[in-house]
């Protein structure tokens, strides 16, 4: 005879594949969703970094005998225009026609070398994306160009193709992708958990299905800890279907577009995947049954859904605790917090940066919370008062 | 005359929501008040009562859906109370409140049942098929409740109440918003199931629907068991309508 925890697990993935919105909403669209914004935004910051390829500007007293006026010659390619035009061109930048107008004073030579510090004046139109693409790189070149009249020392002055920065490409992919990663991967393993378990707690209660199993000879707690070992089950597949829409897009994402190997999923080993998933499951358990508990107390979806609000906020919260601690911490206590520990750990194994140790107790942790919380839901599940008002 | 469904002096009150304060004008309402009967092995006993008299909570009691705040009730000897896991292996219960899944298909639905009262899987099939036969749903067995009609989600919900063949049915309003003829095939059943021996405690408020299958009656009104007795001494051949309103009447008062 199949033990009743298991027929009620099978039923939970039955109902979930049967519905093929919930699948669509729950398993599907956070990956592909991930996936394409990411990309999305990849491309479209690559297009705000790189300047544009063409541009008219405009430059009055061009200061030819300093190398200045060779760098802006040669960068701008500027039209050399006469005073009495400014205004003209001022009109014609305001009309997206022209980029930018750069005005030397007359006398900027003389100024400079008596350090008089003459004003320089630029002028540009922000709304459009072109003039302020030169702008910032006209402006950038000129402060260079400060910079070097007043030189008493160097920093990092790129000479030689020295690197000066000696963390390696993976420590930084790491150092990056361990602030991030714990809030992203909890936030949508608990909308996975929200999707799944109001609809299966509280929507079991609200359409009176869940009346017909009590009526069965089952016991309350085969109940909740089938619902529960389910739930996690399809929770865990949100999280990896939004895991595997980050592992694509990221890269697109931190290398706006082009194909640098700044970020490099595959510095990590699959042992270390190995360890995230069995985090990611316990949290998965851990979470479904907290929702769970919430969702028996509702009357319907909608009402389980907006009950579960503040739980989200506490877990998005001590998902972000992990962007400000730089790196994981090590005290093993630390990881006997339920949800803190996953976000610790996540951190540590994208850090390179987690002990066996640790993720054994993050796990445990996490499992003994989610048995404790089946007990809990037991009780309500016995309770008629929860189950059965009116 | 074996004694097989022994309710002695169940009360129920329940604490009643905000909502439900201000229609009742009182905190409390006593669904049941010492409510006792008994039922005997082979006979259909029906609970008779006009809305809110108290035959839900007094079949949810004996499902185990919900406790008694005193009194208990036994089948085959065991106590809801004291043993409700045995004593829901041992009843079919059926009421328009116990809803089937939508998204699930007869078929599977009948499975899933099936293994959590643990029926052997060759009886789970003759059973299935007969079952599916009787009540027609053979052609709709992998067609999504959703898509089915009222009419057949009850003969689905009837099939599955009875999976395991138990000896104690208790039914809730079973005819309850059903078309004569699906009305008319569960009544039949009904008497069929009784013919296998089967001991059947429903409710209804249908006069016709005592008059056509019960043994024995229950009057249930306010929570209280008014007269409890074989239909022909209840009734001494009048209709059990006028009975019934006499009844109220001594009970109650005056029908406004
Ligand atoms: N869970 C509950 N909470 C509060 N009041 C309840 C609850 N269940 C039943 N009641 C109240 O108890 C009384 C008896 O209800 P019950 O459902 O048993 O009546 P019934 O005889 O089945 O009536 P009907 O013909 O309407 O089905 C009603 O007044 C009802 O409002
Ligand atoms: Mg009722």
């Amino acid at each position: 005879m199949k033990s009743n925890i298991l027929i009620i697990i099978k039923k939970e993935l039955h109902r979930f594949f049967s519905d093929k919105r919930m699948v669509l909403t729950a398993l599907v669209m956070p990956g592909l969703m991930i996936y394409l914004i990411y990309t999305f935004m990849g491309n479209a910051f690559s297009g705000l970094v790189s300047p544009p390829e063409d541009f008219s500007v405009g430059v009055v007293n061009l200061p030819d005998s300093l190398p200045l006026g060779e760098t802006i010659l040669s960068l701008f390619g500027p039209e050399q225009v006469p005073e009495s035009d400014i205004e003209n061109r001022k009109e014609k930048i305001k009309n997206s026609e022209e980029d930018l107008l750069i005005v030397f004073p007359a006398t900027f030579e003389e100024d400079i070398s008596a350090r008089r510090s003459p004003n320089i004046e630029i002028y540009y139109s922000s709304v459009s994306a072109a003039s302020g693409a030169v702008y910032s790189a006209a402006v950038n070149m000129l402060d260079e160009y400060e910079n070097s009249l007043a030189n008493v020392f160097d920093v990092n002055k790129a000479e030689g193709g020295k690197v000066y920065d000696l963390a390696t490409n993976e420590e930084t992919t790491g150092f990056f992708l361990a602030s991030m990663m714990p809030m992203l991967l909890i936030t949508l393993l608990f909308s996975g958990c929200v999707a799944v378990s109001t609809e299966s707690i509280a929507g079991e209660k609200e359409r009176g299905t869940m009346a017909t199993l009590l009526v069965t000879p089952v016991r309350r707690s085969e109940i909740a800890i089938g619902k529960i070992a389910g739930l996690a089950a399809l929770a865990l597949g949100c999280g990896v279907s939004s895991f595997i829409g980050l592992y694509f897009s990221l890269p697109k994402l931190m290398s706006f577009g082009g194909d640098s190997d700044l970020i490099n999923m595959k510095i990590y080993k699959v042992w270390d995947f190995a360890a995230l998933i069995f985090v990611l499951l316990s949290t998965a358990c851990l979470l479904v049954s907290l929702v769970a508990i919430i969702s028996a107390f509702a009357k319907s979806v909608k009402e389980a859904t907006a009950t579960v609000m503040p739980l989200m906020i506490v877990v998005v919260l001590i998902g972000l605790s992990a962007i400000f601690s730089a790196s994981a911490k090590t005290g093993i206590l630390w990881y006997s917090i339920p949800v803190y520990n996953s976000v610790q750990t996540i951190n540590g194994i994208f850090s390179f940066n987690y002990s066996m140790p640790n993720t054994i107790v993050t796990i445990v942790s996490n499992f003994i919370c989610s048995l404790i919380a089946a007990l809990v839901l037991t009780q309500m599940f016995k309770s008629e008062k929860i189950m059965f008002s009116k | 005359m074996q004694e097989i469904l022994t309710v002695r002096e169940i009360s129920k009150t329940f604490n009643l929501s905000a909502k439900q304060r201000k229609i009742e004008k009182a905190l409390k309402k006593t669904a049941l008040d010492k409510l006792s009967f008994s039922a005997y092995k082979g006979e259909i006993f029906g609970l008779l009562g006009p809305n809110g008299a108290g035959k839900t909570t007094a079949l949810r009691i004996l499902s185990t859906l919900i406790q008694p705040d005193s009194g208990d009730a036994e089948i085959e000897g065991i106590s809801v109370r004291k043993n409700p896991d045995e004593v829901r292996k041992k009843i079919g219960f059926l009421t328009s409140e116990l809803k089937l899944d939508d998204y699930f298909t007869p078929n599977y639905l009948f499975n899933f049942f099936s293994s959590l009262y643990k029926v052997e899987p060759s009886f789970m099939q003759r059973r299935k098929k007969e079952l599916f036969e009787k009540f027609g749903i053979d052609k709709f067995a992998e067609v999504r409740i959703a898509d089915l009609s009222t009419g057949m989600k009850q003969k689905v919900s009837l099939a599955i109440a009875i999976v395991h063949d138990p000896e104690i049915l208790i039914f809730d309003e079973p005819t309850n918003g059903l078309d004569v003829l699906t009305a008319k095939i569960v009544t039949d059943f009904l008497a069929e199931l009784k013919k296998q021996g089967k001991t059947i405690v429903l409710s209804t408020h249908i006069f016709s629907l005592i008059e056509k299958v019960c043994d024995r009656v229950g009057i249930i009104i306010n929570g209280k068991m008014t007269v409890c007795d074989t239909l022909g001494k209840i009734t001494e051949n009048r209709p059990l309508e006028d009975v019934f309103f006499d009844i109220y009447r001594q009970e109650v008062g005056e029908l406004e």
